[in-house]
This record gives C-alpha cells, sequence and structure tokens, in this order.
C-alpha cells in the first residue's frame, strides 16, 4: 500500500475526492508518522490530541460521503506555525511569555485552512515572536534540520520548513517578516511562498512587525502552495490591510505559460560578501534551467538593495517594540511580581522574553526616540522607498527577479551564542521582498557539495499581486528539475 | 558612529518595562552598538525629498458599523492570571481617597 505520508497535498486532496482512499486513513498516517519521529525532529511545540484529528478528519469522510463540494484542502493534514491562534489550542509564539495560553478565539489562518477541508495536525516550533533565522531563539526544544542534526531548520518558520521535509505535516503556514518562510524552505528543500503584503489576512497571526508581516503556505511543491494559498487568501474584514482584490485561480496559475517571461538578475549582488560559491554555482545552474523553460535572464540593476538589512532590522526593531508594548502579563499569559503596576510590568516581560527578543525591543525603543527618530527611523523609511522604487524600476524590464534565498546552504547549530549582527546578514537577499511589500517564492534549486548535501535555495520575486506569474515560472522551473523530489534520510529515533 | 553605554541600555530597559542584569547590560551594550555601526551606512544615502514609505495598496473600506457577537466576558477572562468580580485584577495605581 502507498505511504499516504509520502503524497503531496495536491494528490492527498485528489485521492480523498476520488474516493481512493479516506480521510481517515490519511490523517492516522500522519499522526503515527509524528509520534514515530518527533521525539527526533521536534517540530511540534503542540500536537492536536488524537480523537481530535481523527473526528475532524470523519467530518470530511461524511462530507464526501454525502457528495457534498470539497475544498481545496479537503482531507490533507496542515501544521501551523505556532504564531496563528488556535480556538482552545495551546498558542505560545514560541515564548515563555505566551506558555499556557489557550486562546479564546480562531484566527482566521485556522478557519480557512479548516473550512478548506484540511486537518490542522498542531502548532509547529518557531523562533520566539518569530524574531530569527534559526529557530534557536526559543526556551523551548530546538527544531532539527530533518537533512542534517547537526544544522539548524532555519528560521523563524523552521518548524513549518522541517515538518514539511519530514512529512509531518503535507503542507504548512508560516510567516514571513523578512525571510521567515523563504529561507527555512530553502535550508530544507522545501518551496515556501510569502504573498503580497495583504494578499493573505494578519488577523490571528501574532504581531511582529505589521507593516512587513504576511501569512504565507509551505509544501514539497509548487503546487502544494499554491492549493494552500488558494484556501488562506483573500479579504479579511478583521483586518484593515488585507486586500480586497479578487484572488485568482492559482492552481490554474500553475498550468499557465512561463516560455517568454523576463527574469531579472542583480549582479552586483552576487558579489557581495557572505554569498557561498556553491550557493552561487547552484544559482548560475538555476539560471540556465529557467532558460530551457524558454524565459529569458536579463540584467537589471538595485542600486539600493544593499541597504535592505540595515534599513529591515530598524523598522521592524521599531514595530516590534511597539507591538510587544502589549504583553504586560494582565490580560493573557503568566503574570510575574509583586508590588505595583511597573514592577508587574518589568517582572513579566523580563521573566518571559527571552534575549533576542529584547535585544530587538531595545533596539526598536532606541530608535524609536523623540531624540533619536529622525536619524534612525525617519531615515530607514526614506530609504525603504527607495529600495521598493527600485523593485519598480527593475520591473519596466522584467517580470521576476531571480536571487539565491540563503547565501548559505546550512547553517550549523550554535554551540555558543551567536553574533546576532552575523544571522541578520544571512537574510541579505530576502527582506527586500517585506520591505517593498512584494510576492518571492523559494524553492529547490541544488545541494552544497559537503556531506551531508544540504539543500539550496532559489528565489524569485515578482510585483505586487502577481503570484500567477511567480507560481507559473516556479511550476515550469520545477518541471524541468527533480531537487524536489528528493527527500531527507529518516531521523534517528531512540 | 552612535555608542550605546550600559547607561545608555538602561535607560531603553526602563523605557521598554525590562530590567537587565549587569552582564546583561554589558553584552546588550556591545552589540547594540555594532548594529548601529552597521545600520549608519544608510546615513551616507541622500534622502532629500524622499518621502517616507507608504504602501501602494488602496485603503480597503472600513466594515459596516453594526452589532455583532463578541468574546463572551468569562472567555476574554480566562487567560488572566487575576481576575475579581468578572474584571481582570491589577495591583492598585490610586490611593484611596
Amino acid at each position: 500500500m502507498t505511504d499516504l505520508t509520502s503524497l503531496t497535498a495536491s494528490q492527498i486532496a485528489r485521492g480523498v475526492g476520488a474516493g481512493q482512499f479516506s480521510v481517515v486513513d490519511v490523517a492516522t498516517a500522519f499522526y503515527d508518522r509524528c509520534t514515530y519521529i518527533e521525539p527526533a525532529l521536534h517540530s511540534y511545540l503542540t500536537r492536536v490530541p488524537q480523537d481530535q484529528v481523527i473526528r475532524a478528519a470523519k467530518a470530511i469522510d461524511l462530507a464526501r460521503a454525502q457528495g457534498r463540494q470539497l475544498g481545496p484542502l479537503a482531507g490533507v493534514p496542515v501544521g501551523l506555525k505556532d504564531i496563528f491562534v488556535t480556538k482552545d489550542l495551546a498558542t505560545t509564539c514560541g515564548s515563555r511569555m505566551l506558555e499556557g495560553w489557550l486562546p479564546p478565539y480562531q484566527g482566521t489562518h485556522a478557519r480557512r485552512v479548516t473550512e478548506a477541508g484540511g486537518i490542522v495536525l498542531g502548532k509547529l516550533a518557531m523562533d520566539e515572536f518569530a524574531m530569527g533565522s534559526s529557530s534557536e531563539n526559543t526556551p523551548f526544544t530546538v527544531v532539527q534540520n530533518p537533512w542534517s542534526k547537526d544544522h539548524v531548520a532555519g528560521g523563524s518558520s523552521g518548524g513549518s520548513a522541517a515538518a514539511v521535509s519530514a512529512r509531518t505535516a503535507s503542507v504548512t503556514l508560516g510567516s514571513d517578516t523578512g525571510g521567515s518562510i523563504r529561507q527555512p524552505a530553502s535550508l530544507c528543500g522545501v518551496v515556501g511562498l510569502k504573498p503580497t503584503y495583504g494578499r493573505v489576512s494578519r488577523a490571528g497571526m501574532i504581531a511582529f512587525a505589521s507593516s512587513l508581516d504576511q501569512a504565507g503556505p509551505l509544501g514539497v511543491c509548487v503546487e502544494d502552495v499554491a492549493r494552500t494559498l488558494q484556501a488562506i487568501a483573500g479579504h479579511d474584514p478583521a483586518d484593515a490591510t488585507s486586500l480586497t482584490d479578487p484572488v485568482p485561480d492559482y492552481l490554474a496559475a500553475c498550468q499557465a505559460p512561463a516560455s517568454g517571461l523576463r527574469v531579472g538578475v542583480d549582479r552586483a549582488a552576487l558579489e557581495r560578501p557572505g554569498l557561498q560559491p556553491e550557493v552561487r554555482r547552484a544559482f548560475e545552474q538555476a539560471l540556465l534551467v529557467l532558460r530551457d523553460c524558454g524565459m529569458t535572464v536579463v540584467d537589471i540593476s538595485r542600486p539600493h538593495a544593499h541597504l535592505g538589512i540595515a534599513c529591515y532590522y530598524i523598522i521592524c526593531c521599531a514595530e516590534a517594540a511597539s507591538n510587544l508594548a502589549r504583553y504586560d502579563g494582565l490580560r493573557y499569559g503568566p503574570r510575574h511580581g509583586e508590588g505595583d503596576l511597573q514592577e508587574v510590568y518589568r517582572a513579566t516581560r523580563t521573566a518571559g522574553f527571552g534575549p533576542e527578543v529584547k535585544r530587538r525591543i531595545l533596539l526598536g525603543t532606541h530608535v524609536l526616540r523623540a531624540d533619536c527618530y529622525e536619524e534612525h527611523y525617519g531615515r530607514a523609511m526614506r530609504v525603504r522607498t527607495l529600495i521598493a522604487d527600485d523593485y519598480t524600476q527593475a520591473f519596466a524590464t522584467c517580470d521576476l527577479i531571480a536571487t539565491p534565498t540563503s547565501p548559505v546552504a546550512g547553517i550549523a547549530r550554535a554551540s555558543t551564542e551567536r553574533d546576532p549582527l552575523e544571522l541578520y546578514l544571512s537574510d541579505m537577499f530576502t527582506v527586500g521582498a517585506n520591505l517593498a511589500g512584494l510576492p518571492a517564492i523559494s524553492m529547490p534549486a541544488g545541494f552544497g557539495a559537503g556531506t551531508p548535501g544540504l539543500p539550496i535555495g532559489l528565489q524569485l520575486i515578482a510585483p505586487r499581486l502577481a503570484e500567477p506569474t511567480l507560481l507559473a515560472a516556479a511550476q515550469a522551473f520545477e518541471n524541468h528539475t527533480t531537487w524536489h523530489t528528493r527527500r531527507p534520510p529518516e531521523p534517528e529515533v531512540g | 558612529m552612535a555608542k550605546l553605554d550600559a547607561d545608555s541600555c538602561d535607560l531603553l530597559a526602563h523605557l521598554a518595562r525590562l530590567s537587565l542584569t549587569p552582564a546583561e547590560r554589558e553584552v546588550f551594550a556591545g552589540q547594540l552598538t555594532d548594529i548601529l555601526a552597521y545600520m549608519s551606512k544608510l546615513k551616507a544615502v541622500d534622502i532629500t525629498d524622499v518621502p517616507e514609505f507608504r504602501s501602494p495598496a488602496p485603503p480597503t473600506p472600513p466594515r459596516a458599523d453594526k452589532p455583532g457577537p463578541m468574546l463572551e466576558r468569562a472567555r476574554a477572562l480566562a487567560g488572566a492570571a487575576h481576575v475579581r468580580e468578572g474584571q481582570v485584577a491589577v495591583p492598585k495605581i490610586l490611593e484611596d481617597a
């Protein structure tokens, strides 16, 4: 019998619709696989109890038996990054600050996944409050990269990428503020898509940096992320920044011709320090594949791209310092400290936040001080305009922009405290799309030469709301390669 | 180059309602100084007449102003560490009259 966990989400949804197997069989297969390998992988922070998983599966089986129309994720086991609010299911955002919190409401993402027929398996590991690129910034157990136990899964959506790669979920949702879907997707050898800012609601996604945050899907193939995006995209009255534009047919977009598309490459960006030679080689090979697909590769210039990291970290820390002011220990989460209200605030926040979150709050507080605002935050917001304008001008001569996703093929687990700035610089290719609010996808595009060979990702960036173009090109690339079919070794269990 | 010393870190921590140990003050001061030094590259950019970034998305229409279901009080209070008489209990902030 076919191992149901080896199927893509699209194969599962089609198989369920055709009655080839039951949703209970699918959910049981994934649940049992989780039980077997989670002790080694640690992709989940919280798992939905088995009886609830089976109950949800039976409901989809019943809907099919009654001839009701099934959603795009019918019977597909889904994992949610622990940043997504789930009613009565622990939601920590990877932080002691929310440890034990059972949300009183269902966020838009969990609701839409369920309405589309998805079976939620649990909440996935992440960097605390999505601040990090390794998923090590957490008081909880660090998720492993399925390809190498000595390397991190990336971050901040490390659990979301590792779960897809190791098949403890069929598809997952992550959040991407500066690359947090695409970078772990790259490091774990899966596909990850950050939609246009506002394409997917932020209601029920715990805020980190509100002008940059965007939810998106991860899967083993382009069609799986298109299917999942179909389920979660669209206007949400609960989020004033969610877009009212009609949602296109993303699955149809995957079948659209990509021949003739112009792919822009900023050659100067490839000369920046930090890009590993093997990643550069894989990227050049990927460009040849895009040409084989009938696309044209053209040179572009983005003169302000090298300012992206500095600009991004000022803005995201400023917004984080503001957003995280809400954690005071009063209305939800653990409360610490005795004495007056100020002491409760201090004690709660000091005990609840980890070092990286504190670092970013301090930095954000600094750049927002009245005497520093114009020098740091105000200037960064003007440079952000220049960076966004670079994209606008580049898209006058191309339809997509290609870059490596991560400048490195793997990040070793830290044995001592990391230099925070060094890790920030690993986001060099991803932050631009967030600053400009553009859609971007990462897909498997090779492996490093080391032992083990670790995955390398190709990033494509598209103009605002051009997800269909992005998906067409990504699907064409995938059709011409086999990188996405490779699976990591089974984790050492026991 | 902007430099943050341990005392500056303490001030920021106070503003952010955090407490730092002496060791944390030293470490954060060094790290934040390094990060700010890196970010100072933005100072070389000519931003004359460049406006602050604004999302290109058109404003979305406000929700209709009509009554709807709300979170029940008991559910809203369920996550609070201290509750008294159907309200979140906090340390006293006003002296008795």
